[in-house]
């Protein structure tokens, strides 16, 4: 089958406009950018093919430029699969990630190294076997080794981007799709080997243009058998999806609204567009959002009544719980004072019960004071009953606040009852070996004591009393030595009673022409020796 | 047309090179004055204008494919195609005018001087400069298939077509997926196929998988599974859901 300079004009532009037509039509499908740039390459490199086939074949001598035209066929019969390839690998990557990997870089500086062979095949004649001196060296040649590697090479190519599409495929529903471009692949491949054996018929027709429309159909046939994914329809789908969405153009007017699309009126427009990537509160609940698109705004909005409903009933809670809080102090305020007032009724009434024995007994002193014989030592009495009072009350309060005093304060304590008692000429000489806290309880008690004895002590006209206070084995002790007998140690039972209760012991003895008396307890933690 | 024959083989194939050229821009024009214009009442008019004027570059390369034949034979034949040549400058004249009608643009009117440079009186009266009238309108159909191609290419990305849609749905923070009822993806948009990353790790081609696979729990380590409102939330590691 022979053609014409003209036929060979007309086919190569049929082929350029099917091409270009092609191209663009995927360019417009795809939604990914892999796919969108390898049909752009795909497009490009078929038509720089078919122009450059154009140009070979308006050439009437087969000279060199003839051969080098002829030559640069491989430039696009070699890029044309890596383009293939990438778009396969590029399927279903994130936009950021369309940029080719480093092993399709090494192939693409491989087949440079290729398109190097084949423009230098003059030199080595490895991809053709041409004898230069025939007139007919285009028709009459055979294939050297370079050629079938690049052959290989192609198809292997080919054979990767779609085993690639294959495997992304497996999870698609119309995967059965396969079968056809699969075909078509075995197809081209039937055809090379067709073309390479000199079948007469294959022979005659044209490489280039075979090649490139096997080519489209294996990507056309991928895309529709779902292996290329495609977008298609949009403004149909558009119009009936449940989006709440509208595009309007430059001027702000509707151009396409969705099916569920709600009016917005003009004012809301430009609100939501200045307040852009904000959205804008509306008054049916719903957050409407614009996005500018070229050639004009998208408009969505968000129906968040719900949310708003939750908001509402989450900020009447909070206020309830702020109210509650708010009783629940002043409840807690009432129950303070109340408690504070049954607390210092309570103490008060401890107080009372601890000293009430001690009043009745100064008021009976006191009124005893005016018939008594010695209105001297009577005096003394009271003002040590008074001055134990007072200090009683204060050792009182330490218990209910403290759980150890210092040894020092409960020495001046005694100092001082030890001073009125001079009075009735009783010297009390103390010898303190404790150094540190005492337990609170312990030095009330040792108080209490020591007020009995120097009381019965002025009673009896003791004029010495020796105290000493110290440790012995595990017992903190104190020792009363009155220089005369004071006669037999009536303690009360009150006194006796917290004694015990405190795990205390009273000791008397009888030393010659007096006796000895000792109060002891057990060490407490808070001794410091 | 044989005039051309005075012509060096080089010039010859440099013109059969902007033929070519012509034919690619021209075509090109067609799909994006298509794309640009839709099935409006203008777009289809001035569609089939772009379509009719390729018609007439074709017209052209039958010319001087004819020609060529004659020149590389060395025998001088007619260019015949008359009657297509005339009937496609009278359809080109018609659409040409409908066009002037609804867009009242004097310029269109210029396509009317060129498309005659085919007719078969043209080519008489012309004689020895009708080669140099034939390179001039290709040069001028070339300049104006440019042209509108980069005004059609621009006025795309900056009006509302049919990629706008795309557009706006890939501006939605949602995720959006269309799809037949044998779960092949119609249509989803970019935000789509990086939840479907983030919460399986790959993109799915069936919606009916994924959907299955989310209901599956199979991937529930790449999220936390909540209930808002009778609805399924997936919270993502990222804070979204």
């Amino acid at each position: 089958m022979s053609i014409n300079y003209g036929e060979h004009l007309y086919f190569a532009l049929i082929y350029m406009s099917v091409v270009t037509l092609w191209s663009a039509s995927v360019l417009r499908r795809s939604m990914q950018k892999g796919i969108s740039y390898s049909a752009f390459f795909a497009g490009l490199i078929l038509n720089g093919w078919a122009l450059v086939r154009l140009i070979k074949y308006q050439i009437v001598v087969s000279d060199s430029l003839a051969r080098y035209l002829w030559y640069s066929y491989y430039i696009f019969q070699l890029s044309l699969p890596l383009v293939i390839l990438w778009m396969a690998w590029a399927v279903d990557k994130p936009e950021k990630e369309t940029f080719p990997p480093k092993w399709w870089r090494t192939m693409a500086i491989f087949i440079g190294i290729l398109i190097i062979l084949v423009f230098t095949n003059d030199l080595h004649g490895l991809v053709f076997k041409l004898d230069l001196s025939r007139p007919d060296w285009g028709i009459n040649y055979t294939y050297g080794f370079g050629y079938y590697i690049i052959l290989f090479i192609c198809m292997m190519n080919i054979a990767v981007a779609f085993f690639i599409l294959l495997v992304k495929s497996l999870n698609s529903p119309r995967k059965k799709g396969f079968i056809f471009p699969l075909g078509i692949f075995i197809l081209f491949g039937i055809y090379n080997y067709k073309y390479i054996m000199r079948d007469p018929f294959i022979y005659e027709t044209d490489l280039t243009i075979v090649t490139g429309v096997f080519a489209m159909l294996m990507f056309e046939t991928c895309i529709q058998s779902g292996l290329i994914p495609v977008n298609t329809k949009y403004i149909d789908i558009f119009k009936r999806s449940p989006l709440r969405m509208q595009i309007l153009n430059k001027e702000k007017q509707l151009a396409i609204a969705s099916a569920m699309s709600i009016p917005i009126n003009k004012n809301a427009i430009e609100k939501v567009i200045a307040s852009s990537p904000f959205p804008v509160l509306q008054e049916d609940e719903s957050l409407l959002f614009a996005n500018e698109i070229p050639g004009g705004y998208a408009l969505w909005s968000e129906d968040v009544s719900k949310i708003q409903q939750l908001h509402r009933e989450i900020q009447q809670s909070t206020e309830r719980l702020r109210e509650a809080n708010i009783i629940l102090a002043e409840e807690e305020e009432i129950k303070r004072t109340v408690n504070e007032k049954n607390a210092k009724k309570q103490l008060m009434e401890q107080l009372e019960d601890e000293i009430a024995e001690n009043i009745e007994k100064l008021s009976t002193m006191i009124v005893n004071l005016q018939g008594s014989e010695n209105h001297s030592m009577e005096t003394t009495r009271i003002a040590l009953l008074l001055c134990y009072t007072k200090r009683r009350c204060n050792l009182f309060f330490k218990e209910k606040e403290i759980l150890s005093t210092d040894i020092d304060e409960l020495i001046r304590y005694m100092d001082e009852l030890c001073e009125i008692a001079k009075y009735s000429n009783v010297q009390i000489a103390t010898v303190n070996k404790l150094q540190g806290y005492l337990t609170i309880r312990y030095a009330t008690l040792f108080y209490d004591f020591f007020y009995t004895i120097v009381d019965l002590a002025i009673q009896k006209y003791c004029p010495y009393i020796i105290v000493d206070i110290g440790t012995e084995e595990e017992f903190i002790i104190m020792r009363l030595l009155p220089s005369v007998d004071i006669g037999v140690l009536t303690i009360e039972s009150k006194l006796i009673e917290a004694i015990t209760e405190a795990k205390g012991k009273v000791i008397s003895k009888d030393i010659e022409d007096t006796i000895g008396i000792s109060i002891s307890f057990l060490k407490g933690v808070t001794i410091n020796d | 047309m044989i005039d051309f024959f005075n012509f060096s083989s080089a010039t010859l194939i440099f013109i059969a090179f902007i033929i070519g050229i012509c034919v690619f821009a021209q075509t090109l024009a067609l799909v994006l004055r298509f794309f640009r214009h839709g099935l409006t009442t203008l777009g289809i008019f001035k569609t089939l204008l772009e379509f009719f004027i390729l018609f007439e570059i074709f017209n052209f390369s039958l010319l001087y494919g004819q020609m060529l034949n004659g020149y590389n034979n060395g025998i001088a034949v007619p260019s015949g195609y008359t009657n297509i040549r005339i009937l496609i400058f009278l359809l080109i004249c018609i659409l040409v005018l409908i066009v002037f009608k609804l867009k009242k643009s004097l310029l269109v009117l210029s396509v009317i001087p060129a498309t005659m440079v085919s007719l078969p009186i043209i080519e008489t009266v012309m004689g020895a400069a009708y080669p140099w009238f034939f390179i001039g309108t290709l040069i001028f159909f070339l300049s104006r298939s440019i042209k509108i191609s980069i005004i059609s290419a621009v006025d795309i990305r900056t009006s509302i077509s049919s990629l706008s849609v795309m557009h706006a749905i890939n501006t939605l923070p949602a995720g959006v997926l269309f799809s037949e009822n044998d779960g092949y993806t119609i249509l989803s948009n970019y935000q789509m196929q990086n939840l479907m990353i983030a919460i399986t790790g790959k993109v799915f081609r069936d919606s009916i998988e994924f959907y299955k696979a989310l209901l599956s729990g199979k991937y529930e380590s790449r999220y936390k599974k909540a209930e808002l409102d009778g609805k399924i939330v997936y919270l993502l590691a990222d804070g979204t859901t």
